[in-house]
């Protein structure tokens, strides 16, 4: 049977990320830089998958990175860098759609719809299949999802987030990530289901 | 030997597990029901989908443009302590004068005064004993004072390589 990554982040690269906070928070201009390099494209996933109105989202990476800079010298290192960054990311984002009243749990009113009722929200499922790019399939799947799963899942997937630490960062407890995590995974596993089983 | 269907749920915590924790568990059934080991491979490349990068990116200026709002961050600060190091010392100036000129500080003065001279006479002859003693020794301090110099020497060059290549916080 295929084997997945068991761990996403080695020690040598949390060694190589540590290292670069440390010189960061010692000033040092070329580490700003690499930061931004580094995890610029963290931010982005999380931003652009949270935000929808492209003019802002620039700007909300702008505010996020700035607000990193401005904690970094407290960033202790108990936990991952990407970890970190996702929370600060995730923040600025919920605050962002609080501001401009746009709705983040837009589904969550009792219990939200059954996996049942998902069935005819979507596009044929076999329509799907005709698609060779899975990759771009699950993308536009994604987006499709209500904000609060899209949230969970890059933050779960991409940033390497655990149950716990996604449930500190949107006050909920460990196991309603654990819920919305399942419930978005089934849903694009449901809607996939046919290029899923074509490239098994 | 468990012949139960995996459920969905159950297959996602596994690969959860697996993702999060490295351990290489796999339940006997999934290793021997086709049906369900199908399942598993699914959602095990739905999992690989996820965590790919999804090619989201800003644009090439974006760098320069944050770095060039970035010494905000620093100077604000900065400016914030300075402007409070000057305002604090302005008030305590002022509150002193004041007192000064508010009370009648010369028995205080004269107390301090004489305060200062008994510490001299106890600490005055102090150097003149040390050169006695190191004379007493009669080159024997010699050790020492090499050890010293090397301590010090050795938390310099420790504080110079802290500098020059910071460890990372754990």
């Amino acid at each position: 049977m295929e084997e997945i990554p068991s761990c996403p982040e080695p020690s040598s690269e949390a060694d190589a990320s540590g290292l670069l906070v440390a010189r960061v928070q010692n000033g040092d201009r070329r580490a700003f830089r690499e930061f931004i390099e580094k995890y610029r494209r963290l931010v982005a996933a999380i931003v652009f998958r949270m935000v929808r109105d492209a003019p802002d989202r620039e700007e909300l990476c702008q505010e996020v990175f700035l607000k990193i800079f401005s904690h970094i010298g407290r960033f202790q290192g108990g936990a991952a860098v990407s970890s970190w960054i996702g929370r600060i990311a995730a923040n600025t984002c919920i605050n962002h759609l609080r501001k401009k009243r746009l709705p983040l749990y837009d589904d969550l009113a009792a219990g939200g719809p059954g996996l049942e009722n998902v069935a005819g929200d979507g596009p044929d499922p076999g329509r799907l299949s005709e698609e060779a790019d899975l990759s771009a399939s699950l993308q536009r799947e994604i987006e499709r999802l209500p904000p609060h799963h899209r949230l969970v899942l890059t933050l779960f997937h991409f940033s390497g987030m655990n149950y716990e630490e996604i449930g500190q960062t949107l006050k909920m407890p460990a196991g309603t990530v654990k819920s919305h995590l399942f419930r978005a995974r089934t849903r694009l596993r449901w809607r996939l289901q046919p290029a899923l089983r074509e490239e098994t | 030997m468990n012949n139960e269907h995996l459920s969905d749920e159950q297959i996602m915590e596994i690969l959860d597990d697996r993702s999060r924790s490295g351990i290489p568990f796999l339940p006997w059934h999934l290793r021997t029901c086709c049906r369900c080991a199908e399942r598993y491979r699914a959602f095990q490349r739905l999992y690989e989908g996820l965590a790919a990068d999804p090619g989201f990116d800003l644009p090439p200026a974006f760098v320069d443009a944050l770095l060039d709002r970035i010494p905000e961050i620093h100077s604000a600060p900065t400016r914030k302590r300075s402007l409070g190091l000057a305002l604090g010392g302005g008030a305590g100036a002022l509150a002193v004068l004041g007192l000064m000129a508010l009370a009648d500080w010369r028995p205080t003065a004269a107390a301090t005064l004489e305060v200062l001279r008994t510490l001299g006479r106890i600490l005055g002859p102090l150097p003149d004993r040390i050169l006695d003693f190191l004379a007493h020794l009669n080159g024997g301090a010699e050790p020492f004072l090499l050890g010293g110099a090397a301590l010090l020497g050795a938390a310099l060059l420790d504080r110079l390589l802290r500098r020059r290549f910071p460890q990372p916080q754990r």
